[in-house]
């Protein structure tokens, strides 16, 4: 079974189609052909495709900045063009095939290491753009450096700074310390939840890492200068490790200072216990699993009792690892939990956003909210009464969408969309209107301006739309103020200002108030403001498409700054909103490192008061516009051109390599791609002689080319391939073949795709118990369909779908009959029963029938387990696992003399396994049974420990098999 | 004892003499009459400044290939260029013919400018054991070495002491003839800058101006962002001035004043008697290189990438000089020229009272050391690898 599994490893790896993953995997869609540019600046070459030019030319003012800050910082000049590739969204980000992993929806931008290549989307707003440009350019710089120094210093064997630090050095000198880093390290302290150093593994690659990160070189920074960082990498060739290379800079050990720091940040947030608390002290925590988010309360008509609706509130989770909408009742989900729509498992729900996106609820009970479905962002209507989805929107011009908000009346919506440009605006759409026939035409944008808009939500009465900006005078800063769009005048006025992240308003129901979440005071509080307004006749401004005037206005909307401070949490406070009767508010609060869901009476809640006059700057009726990102200047740039593939050298390996379909040769294998990656070579070059004699002979070599530029990724090649093999039922034989190959593989969305190869190859077979050479021109056919929803956890999936069906025909050109043919299903399922736990089952059946058939290997701890590696042969396979898998051990550390061995997480098994593989008669069905261990030691290194006996189904055997392994879980 | 055993042991016997060959080569030293470039900066004073016939430079007289980046300052003693060089060696070059005259090897690399005069050359070099070493010229042998742990700044010689940070934050006093430690200071931190020494009878020495004690004071910046002012005989702290930023420039003195940057981008001028600021002036980024001081002007550089002249009095701008690159590389004034280099791999020469550019080399690297003269010629190495010797 392992040749089959690696020849079609073999084949899809090299059609390029996943995200190195081979045999399942989840797909990287091309979606969209770019016609790729090139805008030359003083220190990078910007690729961009058309419709982002203007970004670009934003991209190339934000990455020289950068650049002289970092210079500066590092001491070093980069000499060669930095590459930058630019996207205009992140759903277009996603498609970049620079790398060949899939990318997480969290992801802002990366590096790349090989050559050097930051690839960042653009997501709306133009700080945030800026600030990981300079995160990825400070990457970029460390990749340049370190080998620089030591290069000089003639060392060439040398520790990278550790991933905390330097992804927390990246934060530090691309940002100014915010409100929200703030507040994840606070809950660190007075949680008493701060790391040790040596215990920073625990939360690695997470966020809090970075936040953990940055924090210290803050630190680092305030106590003992930025320049002592920068001189932390010219002393990199001092020492072997990072501690003493750290101790010989600061003239501290890492330990010592870290114990510096958190004496330091303990002095600094203990005093706020006695005037504010933890989320969980004052108000009612409602949700416990998983992040819990975007609470919206919504009244339902109980069918049993009409005249007394239940209440309940609608919220979006990620509690078994994928992203859903829930509701629950309001006394919390312990009470009453319902889930709505389950998302990430199917091609219309890709993706929920579920930090990214709020959720709008009708007073008649369908909530709109955004999935990502396909390529782009679709609108969706829910209807919580019917339990299904009872409209889609998607818009051709929009490749993202977020957080949508219902009008009063249900027929409307506003949302936050993203075009091809990059450029986030406020749109409107009428569902009312002839929605499927002309879905376009009922659309209409509200704002259309450079700025960010966020969150919008809907007044009661009808006439106003409030929304966070950062069209303020401070928004250049990144700073978010609240806006309120009025649909009579179109006229946007300032409700607040001021260097604050004012975000997520709603209205109560009244529409007299808004709350909204705000890091005045440097703690993110929800704060309550009123609205008085001219209450002027409402007409049907979303019938009018002309885009609003994005003149700040000082008009009518409101003027007062009597502002109520409702929260004085340790912590944070979001996503506000008013139960139906306005007597409670919901909220996401921060604490534990997790976002959950709380409430709080409003009656005799007031923490103080809060001071919201809006700065005349921001009101300013003179200026259109309130600042423009800057750009490169003309003398900055050199202009831009087609782009054109240049190859370049990519990865190489020695490795265990291709072989058209007998397993792997050794040799070395090289790849050269194009700067995008739309473009591969791979070379193999290995030599399988034994002597001079068959030196030539005996060359292996292949080339393959692959085109991953349109959603049909394909590729060709030749090979020449001999070497030895060994086979159960021929014994050893030498084999040489040569020829050529085509691949072709078409993702239908995320988790399902097609694959296809043909080969047509001259083999020659020497098997060493027969007399004769058999030669043959063969000509094989490969097609598989292959699907894949799971997710996994670290030693393997955990929920989801698995499946791979393949059909294989070898025909024999020269005798015209056929060689053998092969069908293959394997189906695995992945029942979750909690957050870490599952029942995981898995259905395989093999046959194969020729002339020279393909026979498969079963036994050992990947399929029949009880049973030696190998210890079944033929050419039929059935196969069935059954496994409970759940957690053992979280975090353990092992203490040594030399130190400790920590190892973050280990899950028990018990499984019941039954399988055979024969030739041509199907004598019985062999079983095992055991419990078994997977501890997972870090990256994608899985030990695996399984005590089995076996099974005839009659008799249960004495013996007891033992069997240590590596791998992932099926 | 048949051929193939006589063949082993002539070829052990090589072997076990070249492996006993001193790592000390040096062919005869000419004895030279021109007073050479001796420290970093040239003279106790860390001026950088020597009021001599402005030399002519249009062409490179040769280029001397170091093998490794050269990322410290060379010296000239008794008519040979010293380097240290990151290929583990303190090289020996004649400052005439660019031919190589010797050797010191080491264990480790040569992180630091060295120092000296004809008899004994003295330079410290990152080790955990013994990192400063006086090297006798004419016996070719180790004078003596003493352990101070990393030293990443050069020595300075004054009198019969020799001055020397290293990366505790400690600066040392050694006895220059036996390497005895006369007395020890710990600053905060590191210790990345040179120290400047001064005399209790400084020549230019104004009344307004004069030194509140007799005693001989050496000066000098740390990490730690403060410049200290110690007594030379005693290493009893005077008084010490603290900047926004940690000091790796080395400060120069000049007419009762002294002179250093900071990496928080200011250029300070403070009145050596009493350690309070005269001036300062900001420049764009931070500054690691160390001013130059003539009898009007001060000149730096900075990593905003240009060259600064101020006035000494004022901290007025005189002018600046924009170049590609961060410059790191401490000026030098010779006659009415300037000469440092950048970043973007030039050796610069401008005219020192307008600042106009005269002349400038383009290497194939970063130049973050700084030059040295030598009758009529500036040598100045380069990460390209090669050790420049520009003149006429």
């Amino acid at each position: 079974m392992k040749r089959i599994f690696f020849l079609i490893a073999l084949f899809i790896w090299f059609s390029g189609s996943s995200s190195g993953q081979y045999y399942f995997g989840k797909n990287k869609v091309q979606y969209t052909d770019f016609e790729w540019q090139v805008l030359t600046t003083r220190h990078f070459e910007i690729y961009f495709y058309s419709a982002e030019r203007e970004i670009a030319e934003i991209a190339a003012g934000c990455a020289e900045n950068s650049y002289l800050f970092l210079e500066n910082k590092f001491n070093h000049r980069i000499a060669r063009k930095i590459p930058l590739i630019i996207y205009s969204s992140s759903n277009y980000f996603a498609q970049t095939n620079v790398i060949p992993s899939l990318l997480p929806e969290n992801v802002a931008g990366f590096t790349e290491f090989m050559k050097g290549r930051m690839v960042i989307p653009f997501d709306g707003s133009y700080f945030r753009f800026a600030r990981v440009i300079q995160h990825e350019l400070v990457h970029t710089f460390v990749l340049q450096k370190l080998p620089y120094v030591m290069k000089s210093h003639r060392k060439f064997n040398y520790p990278g700074p550790p991933v905390w630090f330097e992804e927390g050095l990246a934060e530090h000198w691309s940002r100014e310390w915010d409100s929200e880093a703030d507040m994840m390290i606070r809950d660190l302290v007075i949680s008493g939840r701060f790391l040790n150093q040596e215990d920073i593994y625990q939360v690695e690659g997470t966020y809090l890492m970075y936040k953990m990160g940055e924090a210290f070189c803050g630190y680092l920074a305030e106590e003992f200068g930025d320049d002592k960082i920068g001189l932390l990498f010219e002393n990199f060739w001092k020492a072997e490790n990072f501690g003493e290379i750290f101790r010989l800079t600061f003239n501290k050990n890492l330990k010592e200072v870290w114990e510096d720091w958190e004496y330091s940040l303990k002095k600094k947030y203990f005093p706020a216990i006695e005037t504010k608390d933890l989320p969980n002290r004052v108000s009612t925590q409602l949700t416990f699993d998983g992040i819990n988010v975007k609470p919206e309360p919504v009244s339902i008509s109980d069918p049993k009792n009409p005249t007394a609706p239940l209440e309940w509130v609608v919220f979006k989770s990620n509690k078994l690892g994928y992203s859903s909408i829930n509701m629950m009742s309001p006394e919390g989900e312990k009470k009453k939990l319902k889930t709505l729509l389950k998302g990430e498992r199917s091609p219309q729900f890709e993706s929920l956003h579920l930090l990214k996106s709020k959720i709008g609820v009708s007073r008649d009970g369908k909530i709109v909210f955004i999935s990502k479905s396909q390529e782009n962002d679709a609108l969706y209507v829910y209807d919580i009464k019917q339990r299904k989805i009872t409209d889609k929107r998607s818009f051709p011009n929009l490749v993202e969408l977020s957080s949508p908000t219902w009008s009063p009346d249900g027929n409307k919506a506003a949302f936050v969309g993203v075009d091809k440009k990059g450029f986030a605006d406020l749109y409107g759409i009428d569902f009312s209107s002839d929605a499927h026939s002309g879905e376009y035409d009922s659309l209409i944008v509200l704002t259309g301006d450079i700025y960010e808009e966020q969150n919008p939500s809907w007044s009661p009465d009808g006439r106003h739309i409030i929304f966070s900006s950062d069209r303020g005078s401070d928004g250049e800063k990144g700073y978010l103020n609240l806006f309120v769009y009025d649909l009579i005048t179109r006229k946007i006025s300032a409700l607040t200002s001021g260097e604050h992240y004012d975000m997520t308003p709603e209205w109560s129901p009244d529409g007299k108030n808004i709350i909204f979440s705000s890091d005045r005071n440097g703690y993110y509080e929800i704060y309550l403001l009123p609205f008085h307004t001219q209450q002027d006749t409402v007409r049907q401004p979303l019938m009018d498409d002309a885009p609003a005037d994005s003149q700040l206005s000082t008009g009518k909307p409101n003027r007062n700054t009597d502002a109520t401070q409702l929260t004085s949490f340790l912590t944070g406070a979001f996503d506000p909103s008013f139960s139906s009767d306005g007597k409670t508010i919901y909220f996401t609060a921060y604490e534990g490192y997790s976002y959950q869901i709380h409430k709080l009476s409003l009656e005799g809640n007031n923490a103080g008061s809060a001071n919201f006059t809006v700065s005349d700057s921001s009101l300013s009726s003179s200026n259109r516009v309130a600042w423009l990102p800057q750009r490169i200047e003309g003398g900055e740039k050199s202009g831009s051109v087609k782009y054109r593939n240049r190859f370049s050298f990519d990865i190489a390996q020695s490795a265990i390599s291709y072989d058209a379909v007998y397993g792997a040769v050794g040799g070395f294998q090289a790849a050269f791609t194009d700067m995008l990656g739309n473009h591969q070579y791979f070379f193999l070059i290995g030599n399988s002689s034994e002597s001079s004699r068959d030196f030539l002979s005996s060359f292996n070599f292949g080339v393959t080319y692959l085109n991953r530029t349109h959603r049909l990724n394909y590729g060709y090649g030749l090979f020449h391939l001999k070497d030895e093999y060994y086979d159960e039922f021929y014994g050893f034989y030498t084999e040489r073949q040569y020829g050529g190959l085509v691949l072709a593989s078409y993702p239908l969305s995320k988790f399902k795709r097609i694959d296809a190869s043909f080969f047509l190859r001259q083999s020659e077979k020497d098997v060493y118990i027969e007399t004769k050479t058999r030669e043959a021109l063969l000509s094989t056919n490969y097609l598989s369909w292959i699907w894949d929803t799971s997710i996994w956890d670290y030693v393997g999936p955990i929920d989801g779908t698995r499946f791979n069906f393949t059909l294989g025909f070898t025909f024999d050109l020269d005798k015209g009959e056929t060689y053998n043919k092969q069908i293959l299903c394997d189906v695995r399922k992945y029942l979750r029963i909690r957050k870490n736990s599952c029942f995981a089952f898995r259905a395989m059946g093999f046959s194969s029938s020729g002339k020279e058939p393909q026979r498969l290997y079963l036994g050992g701890s990947w399929s029949l387990r009880g049973y030696d590696r190998q210890a079944f042969y033929g050419r039929h396979v059935i196969l069935i696992n059954n496994e409970l898998r759940y957690p053992l051990i979280d975090n353990l550390s092992i203490g040594f003399p030399f130190g400790k061995i920590s190892l973050q997480a280990i899950r028990g098994a018990l499984f019941f396994d039954a399988g055979n593989a024969w030739e041509n008669e199907f004598d019985q069905l062999y079983g095992s049974f055991g419990v078994g261990a997977r501890i997972s030691l870090g990256y994608v290194v899985v030990l695996r420990l399984d005590v089995s006996r076996r099974t005839d189904f009659n008799k249960i055997s004495s013996d007891t098999d033992f069997d240590f392994f590596f791998g992932w879980n099926f | 004892m048949n051929k193939r055993t006589l063949l082993l042991f002539a070829w052990s016997v090589l072997l076990l003499c070249m492996s006993c060959t001193s790592a000390f080569k040096l062919k005869k030293i000419e004895s030279s009459d021109s007073p050479g470039w001796k420290s970093f900066r040239g003279d106790a004073q860390n001026t950088g400044f020597i009021s001599t016939l402005t030399p002519t430079l249009d062409k490179l007289l040769w280029k001397y290939d170091m093998n490794r980046a050269v990322k410290f300052s060379p010296i000239i003693v008794g008519g040979m260029v010293v380097v240290g060089s990151l290929d583990k060696k303190l090289d020996f070059i004649d400052a005439v013919s660019g031919n190589e005259l010797g050797y010191y090897k080491i264990a480790s690399l040569v992180s630091t400018s060295p120092c000296g005069d004809e008899e004994t050359i003295y330079f410290g070099w990152y080790n955990t054991k013994e990192s400063l070493y006086a090297l006798n010229l004419p016996k070719k042998q180790v004078r003596w070495k003493v352990i101070l742990g990393d030293i990443s700044a050069s020595p300075k010689l004054k009198g019969d002491k020799i001055f020397v940070g290293t990366g505790d934050g400690s600066m040392w006093a050694l006895e220059k003839t036996t390497g005895r430690k006369i007395w020890q200071f710990k600053s905060q931190n590191s210790i990345l800058s040179t120290p400047a020494c001064l005399e209790n009878s400084a020549p230019w020495e104004s009344d307004s101006l004069s030194l509140n004690t007799n005693e001989e004071m050496v000066y000098f910046g740390s990490t730690d962002g403060f410049l200290y002012a110690l007594q030379a005989k005693s290493g009893k702290l005077n008084w010490k001035f603290k900047a926004d930023g940690g000091i790796y420039s080395s400060p120069a003195i000049h007419d009762g004043m002294i002179f250093f940057g900071s990496v928080d981008g200011y250029l300070y001028a403070l009145y050596l008697k009493d350690g309070s600021m005269a001036w300062k002036f900001r420049t764009g980024e931070d500054i690691y290189s160390s001013p130059a001081v003539t009898e009007s002007l001060v000149y730096i550089g900075s990593n905003d990438y240009c060259m600064y002249a101020l006035n000494q009095k004022t901290g007025e701008l005189s002018w600046k000089f924009k170049t590609e690159g961060l410059v790191h590389s401490s000026p030098i004034v010779i006659g009415d020229a300037l000469f440092f280099g950048s970043y973007d791999g030039n050796f610069y020469e401008l005219n020192r009272y307008t600042g106009e550019l005269l002349w400038k080399y383009q290497t194939k690297g970063m130049i973050s050391a700084s030059p040295a003269y030598y009758d009529g010629r500036i040598y100045i190495g380069s990460e390209d690898g090669y050790m420049y010797c520009f003149g006429r």
